[in-house]
């Protein structure tokens, strides 16, 4: 009984996001308790994209960039939200 | 020209318009859209949908000639006749970061031998091709965490040309180019609309 109980209160700590990596849609889930690097590590992965430092990538959700270290469930993502993972390329000038 | 069988080219095209079209009803609600597409060229138009009335803010034409033994190419068009564009008929700026943290607008696009356009940043040929990037080899970055392909092309366009774009500056000038009126709006632009009989 225990357990199930502790089964259920993972599984609503879950959710599902749509991570899509320079184009590419990924939908993954995620608990809540994660940090951002831990979304973006693993939708590279999912995605064959690990060839390149995890700095180089930006993740944003409303064009707003995320940042690594907090926590899923500091943003308050709703049920599929869609983030966009890109390369931070081409900032000319930085 | 085509150096490389076309069928390689094509087929890449196809891969990633197909890789486009999974989500093309989510980059519509961005204000991405596809225009047309018909190898070796997919047209794609950029809207400011953050403003109202929503403009088209740019489009471009992507071409895939060569790809991916070369780079995408991106010139800027006219979205309704799909003419290229000279640089000064784009007219808009992006961000560019400075070393003290603050940023200064500047083109989104350079201009390249040609007189034309483009978008400096390595996945381009444009970039590329520049004289002053001969160093940085197209086939240095081909294939490693898909840089250079349509979707993280799309992406770099929506991200310093569109996402950041949240009023209008009109600039009304009299007949000798002197300004008359510089207007900042907020989101909204109250245009009115009226037909005249000839």
């Amino acid at each position: 009984m225990k357990n199930q109980n502790e089964t259920e209160k993972l599984n609503k700590k879950q959710q599902n996001l749509i991570v899509i990596v320079n184009g590419n849609p990924c939908p993954i889930i995620v608990n809540e308790e994660w940090h951002i690097s831990k979304v973006v590590e693993d939708a590279l992965k999912e995605t064959k994209n690990e060839g390149r430092n995890i700095s180089d990538w930006t993740l944003k959700w409303n064009d707003q960039t995320l940042e690594l270290t907090k926590k899923v469930k500091e943003y308050n993502f709703p049920e599929n939200a869609e983030l966009y993972l890109s390369l931070s390329a081409g900032q000319g000038g930085k | 020209m085509q150096i490389i069988d076309e069928k390689i080219s094509k087929s890449k095209f196809e891969l990633e318009l197909t890789e486009f079209r999974k989500i093309e009803d989510i980059q519509r609600k961005r204000g991405v859209f596809l225009l047309k597409a018909c190898f070796p060229n997919i047209f794609i138009a950029f809207s400011a949908i953050h403003l109202t009335p929503a403009p088209i803010a740019f489009a471009v034409k992507i071409n895939f000639d060569n790809y991916d033994l070369e780079p995408l190419s991106i010139r800027f068009i006219n979205p309704f006749t799909f003419e290229e564009l000279k640089i000064k008929a784009i007219g808009l700026n992006r961000r560019k970061i400075l070393p003290n943290g603050t940023f200064e607008l500047v083109s989104l696009s350079q201009q390249d031998t040609t007189s034309l356009p483009f978008v400096c940043m390595p996945g381009v040929r444009e970039y590329h091709a520049h004289p002053a990037h001969t160093g940085d080899y197209w086939l240095l970055h081909r294939n490693i965490a898909s840089e250079g392909s349509l979707g993280f092309i799309i992406e770099k366009l929506y991200e310093y040309g569109v996402s950041a774009i949240r009023f209008y500056s009109i600039i009304l000038k009299d007949e000798n180019e002197n300004i008359k009126t510089l207007i900042t709006s907020t989101m909204n632009l109250n245009l009115k609309t009226e037909i005249i009989p000839e």
